[in-house]
């Protein structure tokens, strides 16, 4: 169980360390990259990078990044996915994530949608992803995640659904899934689908972390603002989850800073209690089920 | 580049609502700026119809907005309800080229400063010009050591920044989400800044006359 660290955990994660099995980083928070074309590329900021170098000497870190933008029609960043590898290394990284989303257009004058914009479930998007999945993947040299999207607008005749798409993906690549169930019960409330019914769908052994965070209401729709606590609909989600998903490795608790005087230091470790309990409830139930298969058969 | 003019259209809407809302209201001929098939208008002109598309617009400028915000707090606080009309003018002449949004906050004093006479008192802009001034100043003042080898550690020369008002009485203020007091008496003092160990420090320093 880790955390999605944020400028307000600073103290939290230096007198805390113990409590986290992980911590999970934004690397893009380590550098300022004035983007491709520019005289100097990411131009590393030592705070943040000492912050997370002593960090990784006492807990395992992983990579979540947020610019690579690999859904891009105009954009494949090999420089940005260098610099990725670079830090990976560095800090020993588990694996890295990044998200089923494009935020940049433009070719050679980009510009950013300041949002993670969703894309078409398609066979075009699938012929756009699997190569650029595997270049990644192996310049990398570590697993590499992608996590679904969070989206409030729906895209129609895409042909597949998000679940069917990412397994076609991962059939097609060697990409792992990261499975933010935040952004799966925003998507099923603000589009009325079954959260249950798409983990059905989802071949979850796929599935090596999960995003679990808390979200408010705003303009009629249910938000992925990482806002306070987990949210209550996220809990049975994680629960279902982690009872199937054999290769889960981690969960991810994320919030923004700005949450920080909704949680301090008790509401964080709650969190982290919390997410320990349903986790082990479901280990305890999978070895109940196996003792259980195991004595009929014998 | 069809699948590109469909993420440049679903970006141009998403960084301007007003666009958004005329292919919403007026249909497609807005989007011919872009090369689509006519797959893709038709999923434009779906989404454009979604209420979805105009939190899509809120939260992109919420992104921006915090960027300017982390900077200039007490400035956005000032401006009140002139700040739509700052934002409007800022983002329409400059689009983000990056995820770090970088250059924004850059240009936002500038446009602010333009906007000064939207502001309904002489004492109003002058509290703009003195608070707008200090936060440039600390902003500064953090990028100048956010590259240094040891910036938890950094000191900086000193910086100052004249006041007409008391500047604890407006601070207190703004920093409460309040407009400043109506009856401040004008009261010049100077504000020194400088880092110290990384940190930003302040002192306020009242302006006595001098004989002549």
């Amino acid at each position: 169980m880790g955390l999605l660290f944020n400028p307000a955990l600073i103290d939290f994660v230096d007198q805390h360390a113990q409590a986290l099995d992980h911590l999970a980083v934004i690397p893009d928070r380590c550098w300022v990259d004035p983007g491709p074309g520019a005289p100097t590329r990411f131009q590393a900021l030592p705070a943040p990078l000492a912050m997370i170098d002593r960090v990784a000497a006492r807990r395992p870190v992983v990579l979540h990044g947020i610019g690579l933008s690999i859904c891009s029609a105009e954009v494949f960043d090999r420089d940005y996915v260098d610099n990725l590898a670079v830090w990976a290394r560095h800090w020993r990284s588990r694996w890295l994530s990044e998200h089923l989303s494009f935020s940049r257009v433009g070719g050679a004058h980009e510009v950013n949608a300041a949002l993670a914009l969703p894309v078409a479930c398609d066979e075009e998007m699938l012929d756009l992803l699997v190569p650029r999945i595997d270049a990644v993947q192996q310049r990398l040299g570590v697993p590499f995640l992608l996590e679904n999207n969070v989206a409030y607008v729906s895209i129609p005749e895409q042909g597949m659904g998000e679940a069917e798409f990412l397994n076609r993906l991962c059939a097609r690549t060697s990409c792992s899934l990261l499975l933010d169930l935040h952004n799966l019960y925003t998507n099923a409330v603000n589009h009325r689908f079954s959260a249950y019914a798409f983990l059905d769908e989802l071949d979850l052994s796929r599935v090596v972390e999960v995003h679990v965070a808390g979200g408010q209401p705003m303009m009629g729709f249910h938000t992925d603002s990482h806002t306070g606590p987990v949210h209550a609909g996220v809990w049975p989600l994680l629960s279902a989850v982690a009872a199937r998903a054999q290769a889960l490795q981690s969960v991810t608790f994320e919030f923004h800073e700005s949450s920080w005087p909704l949680l301090h230091t008790d509401g964080v470790l709650a969190q982290l209690a919390q997410a320990r309990a349903v986790l082990a409830r479901a280990a305890a139930n999978r070895a109940f089920e196996a003792e259980t298969a195991s004595s009929l058969l014998h | 580049m069809s699948l590109a003019g469909f993420q440049q259209a679903l970006t141009a809407m998403t960084l301007d609502a007003a666009l958004a809302a005329a292919v919403r209201h007026q249909g497609g001929r807005h989007l011919a700026p872009w090369p689509l098939n006519a797959l893709e208008l038709r999923r434009l002109m779906a989404v454009a119809q979604q209420p979805g598309m105009e939190l899509n617009c809120t939260l992109a400028r919420g992104n921006r907005f915090a960027a300017v915000h982390d900077a200039f707090a007490m400035t956005c606080a000032l401006l009140g309800p002139a700040l739509r009309g700052v934002l409007d003018d800022l983002w329409s002449s400059q689009l983000p080229g990056s995820v770090q949004l970088a250059g924004d906050a850059e240009r936002f004093a500038q446009v602010a400063l333009a906007h000064a006479q939207a502001l309904p008192s002489d004492l109003l802009r002058s509290h703009l010009r003195d608070v707008l001034a200090y936060e440039q100043q600390a902003y500064e003042l953090a990028l100048s050591v956010r590259h240094m080898p040891d910036p938890e550690h950094a000191s900086s020369p000193p910086r100052w920044v004249d006041f007409e008002h008391d500047p604890q009485a407006l601070f207190d203020a703004l920093q409460g989400f309040q407009p400043p007091p109506a009856d401040l008496p004008r009261a010049p003092h100077r504000v020194r800044l400088m880092l110290v160990d990384g940190e930003l420090e302040t002192a306020v320093f009242a302006v006595t006359g001098t004989a002549g």
